[in-house]
């Protein structure tokens, strides 16, 4: 009688942390289209990747930085801008913070402002923040998903926006092959705390008979 | 040998006899169930949130303009398993969350508030208070979109009463006229110093409390002193070993597989004061709070309305005032408790979708829902008298 009271107790607490936990409460708008989707499992994500890299760089680096991977836009190979560029890389190991990188290169950023708007965001966390169907909408068609955007449409096929999108992926999150160590690590931990979980139960019950304690 | 070492260390330090004492000596009922486990965890999960942040800070820079790539870079990038202290720390707070609201919905359940265990309660709520400022302050160090805009909502909160003196006390919380550096420096020392320090001597407190009162049986009945309903202390941990190692490995499938319900997407784009996002919510623990304030109307009601679920919760001792422990002998109360429970839970989901009619309506009806619960407490303690008169 006392375990069926507590049915609907396990039930809404365990339905509340369900629901927020479990990600079903945030659907995204936007999806790969189911083309893509294909072509994207034909081709692999370690090719995707490479791709993507030598678009990014000649294509949305135009105007974009994607400083978790150390590229900074066009403007830091004007010849003006190049060697305090090639100095502060030298300093700070490659990688700009963002009072650095604001501060030396304020005008030109001012100057892509006065052209798009507004300053073209730094984009190592979009592929989180945007989610990958929305990234994916963005970069094949802007205007669709940003309407009155000024970031020009790259005319990109549905393989190259993959190919980007898996790219900047990896400025953020952890390859393939650092995610397979790490879901091994898990497995590791977790299998380590159920036999530890098993072995206490175990000894309880040990010590329990052995000292005549009841349950 | 042995016994020389042994007798040298406990002469000067005496931690055999407090061991002794606290493990042999202090007894609890027997047959206690996992959610006499709760309190255990919540100091477990505090003393990871404590290691796991000792490791972080290491790395962690409180300045607007550096905060966000030393947590998305430097840290999970660039230390060698700087990725496993931030999940540690992130889903360690959810966990840490989720087990204090566990551990006070099974106080209610259980009337631990009732005598003589009125200041285990309100040592707990206040616990539970600081909880609140200590993620409040820690959600803000990432800088991400939602670290800045749930800032602002909260800094601004004071400003929904009335008077003059509001603002400055909102200015004063923010350091100017919005989140800015001086915020980050401000929530950083309360969210690293102040607050860990004055956790730490609350829960002192209350486990001090408890070990005054003792636990009653899980059918409410008043057993400290009585030796044959209860073993010692010592027995009860092996049973809360067991649902601890339970429990770490379920927090570790999170940590190594699924981080993300810890880490909300959202916050992975930089605080940008001049783009307010389309739709914001506050962290799961807090959006019961949110749907409450935005679906009362006017902005002073809704701040009431939110306090007043917390200040209901700190006058249960008052309210209810029913002789009997634990719902298991009360079916009114039951019957109630259900309904807050899942008024609460209602409310955390509502919370996290975006404002629409619809959503103001169910905040409205789970929210008088919700504080029927409180009202009816004296009532229901009022039959029970009755019932047990005519008994």
């Amino acid at each position: 009688m006392k375990f069926l009271r507590s049915i609907p107790i396990v039930i809404i607490l365990g339905g509340l942390f369900y629901a927020l936990w479990s990600g079903i409460l945030e659907p995204s708008e936007w999806k790969v289209p189911q083309s893509a989707e294909i072509i994207k499992a034909k081709v692999g994500e370690a090719q995707l990747i490479k791709e993507g890299s030598k678009i990014f760089k000649t294509s949305c680096a135009a105007c974009h930085s994607l400083r978790y991977k150390k590229i900074y836009p066009f403007f830091v190979n004007a010849p003006n801008v190049k060697p305090l560029f090639k100095i502060l890389m030298k300093e700070h190991n490659g990688f700009l913070t963002r009072d650095v990188y604001e501060s030396a290169f304020a005008l030109q950023l001012e100057g892509l402002k006065a052209a798009f708007g507004s300053v073209p965001p730094d984009l190592s966390t979009a592929y989180v923040y945007l989610g990958e169907g929305k990234l994916f909408n963005i970069i094949k068609n802007p205007q669709k998903v940003l309407p009155g955007t000024k970031m020009p449409n790259m005319q990109l096929n549905d393989k190259q926006v993959l190919a980007v999108s898996a790219f900047m992926k990896t400025a953020i999150l952890p390859t393939a092959k650092e995610t397979s160590r790490r879901h091994l690590i898990g497995i590791i931990v977790i299998i380590f705390f159920i036999i530890l979980a098993i072995l206490l139960a175990l000894y309880r019950k040990v010590v329990f008979e052995e000292d005549n304690i009841e349950e | 040998m042995n016994q020389s070492v042994k007798e040298w260390f406990e002469s000067r330090t005496g931690l055999g006899r407090i061991f002794h004492k606290e493990m042999v000596e202090y007894r609890v009922p027997k047959g206690l169930t996992l959610p006499y486990s709760l309190g255990m965890l919540a100091v477990l999960f505090f003393v990871i949130q404590i290691i796991s942040g000792i490791f972080v800070l290491m790395y962690y820079k409180p300045d607007a303009k550096l905060a966000f790539d030393s947590v998305n870079y430097t840290i999970v990038q660039v230390v060698p398993w700087g990725w496993f202290l931030r999940s540690l720390h992130a889903v360690g707070a959810g966990f840490f969350m989720a087990i204090i609201y566990t551990h006070m919905f099974t106080g209610v359940y259980y009337n631990a508030y009732k005598n003589p265990r009125q200041l285990i309660w309100i040592t707990g709520w206040v616990i539970y208070m600081v909880t609140i400022l200590l993620v409040l302050t820690g959600y803000l160090l990432p800088q991400g979109q939602l670290s800045y805009w749930a800032s602002e909502v909260v800094s601004e909160m004071p400003t929904a009463i009335p008077l003059d003196i509001m603002d400055k006390v909102s200015l004063w919380i923010k350091g100017g006229f919005s989140v800015g550096d001086i915020t980050i420096t401000r929530f950083f020392a309360l969210h690293v110093v102040l607050l860990p320090l004055l956790l730490i001597v609350l829960v002192f407190l209350h486990m001090q409390f408890f070990h005054q009162t003792g636990v009653t049986s899980a059918d409410g009945r008043e057993v400290h002193g009585n030796e044959k309903e209860t073993v010692p202390f010592i027995y009860v941990t092996l049973k809360e070993g067991v649902i601890i190692a339970i429990v770490l490995a379920a927090f570790s499938y999170f940590i190594f597989f699924n981080p993300a319900p810890f880490t909300p997407s959202a916050n992975f784009a930089p605080a940008d004061p001049m783009r307010t996002p389309a739709h914001i919510a506050p962290e799961w623990y807090l959006t019961a709070f949110y749907e409450i304030f935005r679906s009362i109307p006017g902005k002073f009601l809704g701040f009431m309305a939110t306090n007043m679920f917390l200040i209901f919760l700190l006058l249960l001792p008052i309210l209810d005032t029913s002789k009997k422990k634990s719902a298991t002998k009360r079916p009114l109360f039951y019957f109630m408790y259900l309904l807050f429970l899942l008024s609460f839970a209602v409310l955390s989901i509502e919370g996290t979708q975006p404002d629409t009619a619809q959503s103001i309506v169910i905040g409205q009806v789970f929210f008088f829902i919700n504080m029927l619960f409180f009202v009816s407490l004296p009532v229901i303690a009022h039959f029970e008298k009755k019932k047990e008169a005519i008994q």
